[in-house]
């Protein structure tokens, strides 16, 4: 049989506990996607070792016989991706100016190895757009490693970026809460009826012992949240994008957390973000 | 309306860059060459055009000889003349009768429907007599007494008298 005209497509997800690879075959009938993945231990050498676990899973696709040359889309952790708001950056003129600003609003929380960092700007933002920062040889090198595999990337993106895309339609137009979640850490930014993001805060998560220790965990810190920026839980919904590569006691977790949330006040509303969505995401 | 955050770190590939470029400039290109192809075979007809009517347009530019012109004139005076019907019209000349006025001549105009009819008549009023009931013969219009004289040293003395007259055709 010939082989179609069109490239398969492909899903990476590098975080520091979990590396995944997702394939799916394109064709006259769509496929599921297969998924591989790794856990990982953690730790200082987590972005070497994500890379490495990458590498393995691409050649373990190859072996087999699967897609290569796929245009991937790769997903980091915000683990990876340290984030930060860029207030008054609509008095900046030119894309010169918006990276020097942005890069010295990372200095100011993660020190002068921001100088090292290749950096990724919000266009689209009003008065506070995000600023993504990410160590540049190690981007380089996650590149090298993807094409090496026979990955073609066509997007490197930060969960958060990813989750807000997914969620955008519940988004817009309204004053929220977005909390994104994934198996190393949370992330909660409040964004307002014009679309600005007024505040971004990040938590990382160790080993959880179990999903109703991590579901604590999370209602506590986003009390804390609610209350340094002066609001109520009831205040303002919370749109909920929990990220699951394949967990298969996915709904279970996401279940009780939705329960402990809403009995603390929350207006919870839960956005399905899983590998599928990068599909057919722009 | 608003939109999501775009935060991207691959940045755009070069063909990426310029496929659209690429495509503009192949698209700008094809209608060009297909404009120059146009304006070729626009050229070609009018060009074929030219070719297959020289005759006509050359034609009124041509000089005829005056000899050639003036044959060609005779010929249509005397197509004119034979399109006259002059049978109908000489029985209908015999039918009028003046006594005492007698038709010695007749001499067609060539061109036109009119003949010159000459005559004499006993004194001037039959003469006057003849031209009155020719115009109100039908068939007979614009009757004209040209002219008269008195032949006195005829014996015995009659009045020759000139007159023209125009063939009206009846439908």
């Amino acid at each position: 049989m010939l082989p179609l005209p069109w490239r398969d497509q492909a899903a990476v997800w590098l975080a520091p506990s979990q590396v995944g690879l997702a394939l799916r075959r394109r064709g006259w009938r769509t496929q599921a996607a297969q998924h591989r993945d790794a856990t990982l231990e953690g730790g200082a050498s987590a972005p070497a070792a994500a890379l490495q676990a990458l590498a393995a899973l691409a050649a373990q696709a190859t072996a087999d016989g699967q897609a290569t040359r796929a245009h991937t889309r790769i997903v980091l952790s915000n683990r990876f991706v340290p984030s930060a708001l860029m207030p008054g950056a609509t008095a900046l003129r030119g894309a010169a100016e918006r990276q020097l600003a942005a890069r010295e609003v990372l200095r100011a929380t993660h020190g002068d190895g921001v100088d090292n960092w290749a950096l990724a700007l919000d266009t689209r933002g009003g008065a506070n757009p995000l600023a993504a920062g990410l160590e540049a040889n190690w981007l380089a090198t996650l590149r090298t490693t993807a094409q090496q595999a026979g990955l073609q990337a066509v997007s490197i993106r930060p969960l958060l970026a990813v989750a807000a895309a997914q969620a955008w339609p519940h988004i817009e137009g309204r004053s929220v809460w977005l909390l994104v979640t994934e198996a190393d850490g949370a992330v909660l930014a409040r964004i307002d009826t014009r679309g600005t993001w007024q505040s971004l805060r990040s938590l990382v998560l160790g080993t959880p012992t179990d999903a109703d220790a991590l579901s604590a965990s999370i209602a506590v810190w986003l009390a804390r949240c609610c209350l340094l920026d002066g609001l109520e839980p009831a205040d303002l919904p919370l749109v909920y994008a929990p990220w699951q590569w394949a967990s298969k006691d996915a709904g279970q977790s996401q279940a009780d957390f939705a329960a402990t949330v809403t009995n603390a006040g929350w207006q919870l509303q839960t956005v399905a973000l899983s590998p599928d969505a990068l599909w057919t995401s722009p | 309306m608003t939109m999501p955050p775009d935060l991207e770190f691959l940045p755009p590939s070069a063909l990426a860059r310029w496929w659209g470029h690429g495509v503009l400039a192949l698209g700008v290109t094809a209608c060009a060459a297909v404009g120059l192809h146009y304006a070729q075979e626009v050229a070609a007809r009018e060009a074929a055009l030219a070719q297959l009517q020289p005759a006509v347009k050359a034609a009124p530019q041509t000089s005829v000889p005056r000899a050639l012109q003036a044959e060609v004139e005779a010929a249509q005076a005397i197509s004119a003349a034979l399109s006259v019907p002059w049978e109908a019209w000489f029985k209908q000349l015999e039918s009028v009768v003046v006594p005492g006025v007698v038709l010695t001549a007749l001499q067609p105009e060539p061109g036109s429907r009119r003949a010159r009819i000459t005559g004499q008549a006993s004194d001037l009023a039959l003469a006057l007599a003849y031209v009155e009931q020719l115009e109100q013969s039908p068939g007979f219009w614009h009757v004209l007494l040209l002219d008269h004289a008195l032949q006195e040293g005829a014996v015995p003395p009659h009045v020759r008298f000139t007159l023209s007259a125009e063939w009206e055709a009846t439908p």
